[in-house]
């Protein structure tokens, strides 16, 4: 199956998901069916050729290649959807229509080979994910996503403009390649002081409103990244990477301290934007380390997203407990690997660049271990039944499981070498 | 076309994109972006390249029109109106619609800046067809930024996805134009989106008492 036939139909099963199943009493879990039927169907778009990276095309010409990294987080994230989609308290339909249409935009941006195409993509997620979320919760921070990640999207296309042949030294050409390029992938990812978004929407927005961003946009967004990195110009690669790595640190010091001060319901979504500014850093590092330990952390938030999302429900405290060790930066657990291999790619920038990554590793450790003592605030509502407690428990062992063997997960997953 | 001509039909086309409101905004904005963009791309790609603008400006008013008409046949359905501005405003000296003509009024030399100083594949420095490309650029960054409904959200779109269309064919010619039409779509389905959602989530008028 080609990538374009695999986002055609992540489309189509979005237009029919929520009507189709509109009518049927057990309407929750079955739509749960259709991200992970699609994530599954990832694995027959894998071709053989590498994916070269969305900014590897000089000359022009709109080929998809679904290499093995995507593939990997594709299959992932329509699970972790999935299982967000299952876990919530409730789910009303519009969401799973906006995920597919966000998930056809992902598997574009993840096999693009031509900038414009992959700026496209982004914009077309974009998006997907403001008109749902305005829809579904209008105000000024869902407001604020459109417009700020709209922008982002903006300054992508923008950028894609003067990425191929950007060859020469630095010029105004190459600089304001660079520039845009940082601003756009900042805004998608919401570094300081693009991310104000983000932050407002992580505590006004529903879980699997949220789940769309966090789970399929930002992974996405990140990965594709970073398949662009090492193939851009080198004087465009330099103020790209140079302006992506000042956002990143910047945005996990101001994120990671907004998480260790932050109301409990709106604890997680802080952590993510700060890991996330982490991620961001080692892929701006330009070492491999750094880049490997981005995509660690974003594997394990794939894994416990889908339960910390939710505002906690009666039944499944113990569950979020483990999920938030699994968070904490603790040796064995497994964000810490993650963390760990971004330090060891600052580390080998500077050490300037490694004392503000460590000073914000000790923010993101000290918020998670605040979560993990303190108990969450009573859930109000039924307990939860057997099989969603169930769902909760695989949850927390598939992240105690990558902590205990990462490199060997993140290998099968993103089809990388971590040793 | 002269260079100074299509600049100066440029800032009219920007000026309209910053201004225009109401439920053929995102028409309006992609049909005169469309025009204006398609002397541009014409200027350096020949008429294949001028076509792409052109033809996607002018189906976003179809589209954005057809959408619009289908949805009104469609019995109301309560949900969010891309008319209806999300927030309040602020209360203010100057209304939004000064404050986005302020900025589009700073995008003037911003759009010069790059123009003078920006290489764009063949066109030549201080073209007018690079500025025409980056004006309507950035005054769709600006109905971005400052807008307050969907239906802005959707104007500003519009007008980015057609300029960056533009772009890409000064950058690579007419050799570029499928990727240029697929960037340029994006003019069409936000104003089919943004027409279906009015038509879909229009206000009732009140019953007579």
């Amino acid at each position: 199956m080609s990538p374009l036939a695999l986002a055609l139909v992540w489309v189509g099963a979005g237009a029919l998901a929520a009507p189709a199943l509109a009518g049927l009493p057990r309407r929750r879990r079955a739509l749960a069916v259709a991200p992970l039927a699609l994530g599954l169907l990832s694995l027959l778009a894998i071709s053989e050729v590498v994916w070269p990276g969305p900014a590897a095309s000089t000359g022009y010409g709109a080929t998809l290649v679904l290499g093995r990294p995507g593939m990997g987080l594709l299959v992932v994230a329509g699970v972790a959807l999935a299982v967000a989609c299952v876990l919530a308290p409730a789910v009303e339909g519009g969401e799973v229509t906006a995920a597919c249409v966000v998930g056809a935009a992902a598997v574009v941006m993840l096999s693009a080979t031509v900038p414009a195409v992959w700026a496209l993509a982004s914009a077309v997620a974009v998006a997907a994910v403001a008109v749902r979320w305005i829809a579904a919760a209008p105000g000024r921070s869902t407001l604020a996503m459109g417009r700020v990640a709209g922008l982002g999207a903006a300054a992508l296309l923008g950028a894609a403009i003067f990425l191929p042949a950007a060859l020469g030294p630095v010029d105004a050409r190459t600089r304001v390649a660079g520039a845009l390029l940082a601003a756009g992938v900042g805004a998608l990812l919401a570094l300081v002081p693009l991310g104000g978004w983000a932050a407002a929407a992580a505590s006004g927005v529903r879980g699997t409103d949220l789940a769309l961003w966090t789970l399929l946009l930002a992974p996405a967004v990140l990965l594709s990244a970073g398949a662009a990195l090492p193939v851009l110009p080198a004087a465009t690669r330099d103020a790209f990477a140079t302006d992506l790595l000042v956002l990143a640190l910047v945005s996990g010091l101001y994120s990671g301290a907004q998480a260790v001060r932050a109301q409990p319901e709106a604890r997680y979504g802080r952590l993510w934007i700060a890991d996330l500014a982490l991620a961001a850093a080692g892929l701006a590092s330009l070492h491999e380390t750094g880049r490997l330990g981005g995509m660690l952390l974003v594997l394990t938030h794939l894994i416990v997203g889908p339960l910390l999302l939710h505002a906690p429900r009666p039944g499944l405290e113990r569950q979020r407990r483990l999920a938030w060790f699994a968070l904490a930066g603790l040796p064995g657990a497994a964000a810490f690997w993650g963390r760990l291999l971004v330090l060891q790619g600052l580390a080998e920038t500077s050490g300037v660049v490694l004392v503000i990554g460590l000073v914000s590793f000790a923010a993101i450790t000290a918020a998670a271990i605040r979560a993990l003592i303190a108990p969450d605030p009573p859930a109000p509502g039924r307990a939860t039944g057997g099989p969603v407690r169930l769902l909760a428990w695989a949850v927390c062992l598939a992240a105690l499981i990558l902590g205990l063997a990462p490199a060997a997960i993140a290998e099968r997953v993103f089809g990388l070498s971590f040793t | 076309m002269n260079q100074s001509l299509i600049a100066a039909l440029a800032f009219v086309a920007g000026v309209v994109v910053v201004l225009v409101d109401g439920r053929s905004a995102v028409s309006l904005a992609a049909l005169f972006s469309g025009l204006v963009l398609a002397t541009a791309a014409g200027s350096v790609g020949g008429t294949p390249a001028a076509l792409v603008p052109l033809l996607f400006g002018a189906a976003a008013m179809l589209t954005g029109r057809l959408a619009r008409t289908s949805a009104e046949r469609l019995p109301a359905v309560p949900g969010l109106d891309p008319q209806v501005p999300v927030v309040a405003p602020r209360g203010g000296l100057f209304g939004p619609r000064s404050v986005r003509l302020f900025a589009g009024m700073l995008a003037l030399p911003a759009a010069s800046w790059v123009s003078l100083n920006v290489s764009v594949g063949g066109a030549a420095v201080a073209s007018g067809a690079v500025f025409a490309a980056a004006y309507l650029w950035l005054t769709g960054a600006v109905r971005l930024l400052r807008a307050r409904a969907l239906e802005e959200l959707a104007v500003g779109a519009a007008a980015v996805a057609l300029a960056a269309a533009t772009g890409w064919l000064l950058e690579a010619g007419p050799g570029a134009v499928p990727e240029a039409a697929a960037v340029a779509a994006l003019a069409p389905a936000a104003a089919a989106v943004a027409g279906w959602m009015t038509g879909r989530h229009r206000r009732r008028p009140a019953a007579p008492t």
